[in-house]
């Protein structure tokens, strides 16, 4: 029995750690992100246990993580407290360990992930995906990270001028490695986060599609669709300048259908205080003169609606300035859609990656802009041929590539 | 042996180590003291004896070839002032490295005498009487104190102790915008310069003494001939720029300065023409134009025991020398400390902020590189961003301090080694007086150059070509960044392209440029000028 106890072997364990509480695409991702290291790791012969952190009190746990479950990945809810240099200290002590961290300032506080159970301490290795942690990630065990986008490098309204964001980049420089999934956002991660190039890497791109099958929608009208959101990074005020453009001097006759969270409160009609820049979005569309007639807002739709929208509409509309790109353009391509986008590094890559055949204009030229959706009016229907089939765009699927991943990051661990 | 004589009346504190002006000089006095028939004697106020120091030691050269003569001693007021700096400086540092530290045993010593004195009756009682005899005495002892603060005698004490501690930390530099002080410290550098000159003109030997900048009519009184180096008077071109004190007082100093010389080196025929004779009414043979020899960085990259340092080498070196730097002097720095700089992607400008080096342009463009243009580029600047609210409020408004970084007073090898790793080097100047020393810099640490067309750039540029590629409009800030943005893209082609240019530049040594000196210096002394 004694020999029994010792000879037990434990698999690996990896904490997967959601340090915002994400929807939609991140959370997505990150759960994918779970299920690679799962799979891949059986694919392998060496099976991982992995441990899922989400934030407490933000999830339904069945109907968010109810795939993870069943798939056998454990779930922890997550509180993350602040802890100060002392306690930091004292951790030292019990592990005798220094910190093999090097930060830019001794910082007053460090965050921690509390599970209460064992605070991820019977993890062996973290994997944040993120790195929005507002202190420096404490440094109790070895890290990786996974960075979607430095956009504050491009929007400068995303934060205050004067907020230097010390823990995004404190803890990004102390990971063991940094993964991404764009060479847009690697430049981003080694040349505005300074991390070193020797320990950031490019990992698999993947995609999954929604495996719904579109119903017909109510609308008569041919209609392009924008999906975006609320941040100063989607462009709007370009974008609205462009649809007068459209409508006024091109005699554009698509109409637009606006989904995503939060849109339906830039109808004219809604009198929310929605905060300055979505306030003067919605003030800007108000005044115009065409547009106001021929927008939709559709706001957040589930699932099977979006698809359904989606997969009806002539073409999609990607005017955002920068982010890492948008899974939107490939869902797009899968139910036949062509799209048409800013040209920005990132949307080039999954370009080229997906051979999705997008057609570009400078985010920053509202003209252009206008005379490119004029071009996908009049042959949405020869761009829709370039697009590649179903069968090619399954190959990116987190179950083709779970094993590339993991390859990947068991050799960075 | 001839002797020459070099006239430097350099403000205290005012460091040249870092400074075109410092680089350029230390260059001339090298190779004069390299000639073997000549002796170079250099006379300052004694102020100012640390700081040919520092000089010397940033350019590796000695100071036994060079004959020293100053003032007596150090007015009184700045002897204080850096003696009291310098404490002040000690004290600090001192104090917070052990504040913390004192207080945090303080009161552990403190709480654990009362856990002493509280674990014994005995102890407690005695405790607790002579508690309450003594707080009769500490309640008198608290009424003056209370009294003082009731009339906020003791707050405004402290806030003259805090002032005055304020101006013993500062630099001078900080007040050269105060008519008062400037004007209280012109009188005694005047007191102290007619000493000086005194001295000088005991010196018999020596028939022509050198001044490198225009800013010291006090020469006036000097008895020998007078040869005033003049880089340029900017204000022709570019008045607007300077129409506030205390610019009105330094072109009169100037004008005052060329109006007591004898004969004058400029750097270009640009400059000869259009403000000596034609601002100031200088005739042509009172001019000699005396062009720059290179200015090369590579040394400082080199490895000693590698005579022909291969291209890994030097980068290694530059990647060592940019973190001992960081590890050093960039402690404070929240982004910099821990950057790793082997990865950064930047182009860089090395020069003073001056209304007329167009600076803000570049950053507009550099912006546009970046968040348009998507290159991922930073930008790495010299100059210290306080200097210009209209830059740094700029800057900090458009959240670019994390792509556009002042990395100011870096020493010559920071400064090789910050362009040898530079994409390339970018000078958008409206106007220098001769060709600029940044092409040089950079070239000869392995990084090709960007520059703006202006007329020093064309006297040298010849090839149409090589214009065409590497020089823009500095007014067109699309061209700027059209060009930046080849540049960026075609390293290699463009570092290629200015090797002829680089090797024509090259023939000029110092010591080319040492001889030409004086011959001026020879021929002044035979003829005369003016």
């Amino acid at each position: 029995m004694k020999d029994n106890f010792v000879n037990v072997k434990r698999n690996k364990k990896i904490g997967v750690f959601l340090p915002i509480h994400y929807r939609g695409g991140t959370l997505n991702a990150a759960k994918n992100i779970a299920k690679m290291l799962y799979l891949g790791s059986r694919n392998a012969g060496e099976p991982v246990d992995v441990v899922f952190s989400y934030v407490d009190g933000y999830y339904d746990i069945q109907e968010d993580f109810g795939d993870l479950l069943e798939l056998g990945i454990g779930l922890r809810s997550t509180i993350w407290e602040i802890i100060s240099e002392e306690q930091l200290e004292i951790f030292k002590i019990f592990t005798k360990t220094e910190s093999p961290a090097d930060f830019s300032l001794s910082p007053k506080s460090y965050i921690l992930p509390i599970d209460g159970i064992s605070n991820f301490n019977d993890c062996d290795f973290w994997l944040m995906i993120s790195d929005r942690t507002f202190s420096p990630l404490a440094p109790v065990k070895d890290y990786g990270m996974i960075i979607y986008d430095y956009i504050q490098r491009y929007i400068p309204g995303i934060f205050d001028p004067g907020y230097y964001e010390a823990g995004f980049i404190d803890s990004a420089r102390n990971a063991k490695f940094v993964l991404t999934t764009t060479p847009g956002t690697y430049n981003d991660i080694t040349g505005y986060a300074g991390v070193s190039q020797h320990k950031t890497y490019l990992m698999p791109f993947e995609f999954n599609p929604f495996y719904r099958n579109p119903q017909r929608v109510a609308l008569q009208d041919n209609y392009f669709i924008w999906t975006t959101n609320l941040t100063h990074h989607k462009n709007h005020l370009k974008a609205i300048d462009a649809l007068e453009i459209y409508y006024g001097e091109l005699d554009g006759t698509f109409k637009v259908v606006v989904t995503g969270c939060g849109t339906h409160m830039l109808e004219e009609s809604c009198t929310d205080d929605i905060g300055d820049y979505p306030n003067g979005v919605r003030q800007k569309i108000a005044g115009t003169f065409f547009a106001k007639k021929h927008l939709k807002f559709l706001g957040n739709l589930s699932l099977q609606l979006y698809v359904d929208f989606l997969a009806a509409a002539k073409f999609l509309w990607h005017p955002t300035i920068y982010d890492n790109g948008t899974y939107c353009v490939i869902e797009a391509a899968y139910y036949g859609v062509p799209s048409v986008s800013s040209n920005y590094p990132q949307m080039k890559f999954i370009d080229e990656l997906f051979k999705l055949n997008m057609v570009f204009f400078d985010s920053h030229n509202s003209r252009e802009m206008a005379m490119q959706l004029k071009n996908m009016e009049q042959n949405f229907i020869s761009h829709r041929q370039k697009l590649p089939d179903k069968a090619y765009l399954e190959q990116f699927t987190y179950k083709k590539i779970a094993s590339e991943f993991w390859s990947l990051f068991r050799s960075l661990m | 042996m001839k002797k020459i004589g070099v006239f430097l009346a350099f403000a205290p504190e005012q460091s040249l180590k870092n400074q075109g002006i410092g680089r350029l000089l230390a260059f001339i006095l090298k190779s004069l003291s390299n000639q073997g028939e000549l002796e170079v004697v250099i006379a300052c106020p004694a102020w100012y004896k640390p700081y040919i120091k520092e000089l010397f030691n940033d350019n590796n050269l000695s100071l036994n070839k060079i004959k020293l003569i100053t003032t007596n001693c150090v007015p009184v007021p700045f002897k204080l002032k850096r003696f009291l700096f310098s404490l002040s400086r000690k004290k600090n540092n001192q104090e917070k490295s052990n504040k913390k530290e004192k207080g945090s045993v303080f009161k552990k010593k403190l709480a654990q005498l009362l856990g002493f004195l509280m674990s014994y009756w005995l102890t407690f009682f005695i405790f607790v009487i002579v508690s309450s005899l003594l707080f009769p005495f500490f309640l008198i002892g608290a009424i003056p104190f209370l009294f003082l603060k009731k009339l906020r005698l003791y707050s405004h004490c402290y806030r003259l102790y805090i002032a005055l501690k304020q101006i013993f930390n500062m630099p001078l530099s900080y007040f050269k915008h105060s008519e008062f002080a400037q004007t209280a410290y012109l009188q005694l550098r005047k007191i102290e310069l007619e000493k000086l000159v005194k001295k000088i003109n005991r010196k018999k030997d020596i028939s022509i003494w050198f001044v490198p900048t225009l800013f010291w009519p006090e020469i006036e009184k000097i008895k020998v001939k007078k040869i005033v180096a003049f880089p340029d008077m900017v204000f022709f071109d570019y008045p607007t720029h300077f129409l506030v004190y205390p610019y009105d007082n330094i072109y009169n100093t100037i004008a005052k300065t060329v109006s007591v010389a004898d004969h004058f080196i400029c750097y270009s025929e640009n400059v000869k023409q259009s403000h000596l004779q034609k601002g100031f009414n200088v005739s042509a043979e009172a001019i000699s134009v005396i062009a720059h020899g290179t200015n090369e960085l590579g040394d400082y990259l080199a490895k000693k025991e590698s005579p022909e340092p291969k291209m890994d080498d030097i980068h290694e070196t530059a990647i060592e020398i940019v973190k001992n730097f960081q590890q050093k002097h960039l402690r404070d720095n929240h982004y910099l400390f821990n950057y790793d700089f082997s990865s950064m992607r930047y182009i860089f400008y090395s020069s003073q902020v001056r209304p007329y080096k167009n600076i803000l342009a570049l950053v507009k463009a550099t912006e546009v590189l970046l968040r348009k243009r998507f290159l991922n580029v930073k930008l790495i600047l010299t100059c210290d961003f306080s200097e210009s609210p209209k830059l740094r409020n700029y800057i900090i408004e458009n959240r670019l301090q994390y792509d556009v970084l002042s990395l100011h007073n870096v020493p010559s090898k920071v400064l090789a080694a910050l362009n040898h790793l530079a994409i390339c080097a970018v000078n958008p100047t409206l106007f220098e007086g001769g060709f600029p020393f940044t092409f040089s810099e950079a070239y000869s640490v392995g990084t090709p150059s960007i520059m703006s067309d202006i007329p020093v750039t064309r006297e040298v540029i010849t090839d149409e070509n090589l214009r065409t590629a590497m020089l823009f409009d500095p007014y067109n800030l699309d061209d700027m960044i059209d060009k930046i943005a080849w540049g960026i893209e075609n390293r290699d082609k463009l570092y290629e392209m200015q090797k002829p240019l680089y090797d024509k530049l090259k023939e000029r040594t110092w010591d080319k440029v040492a001889s030409e000196y004086i011959q001026v210096f020879e021929d002044v002394a035979s003829n005369g000028s003016k």
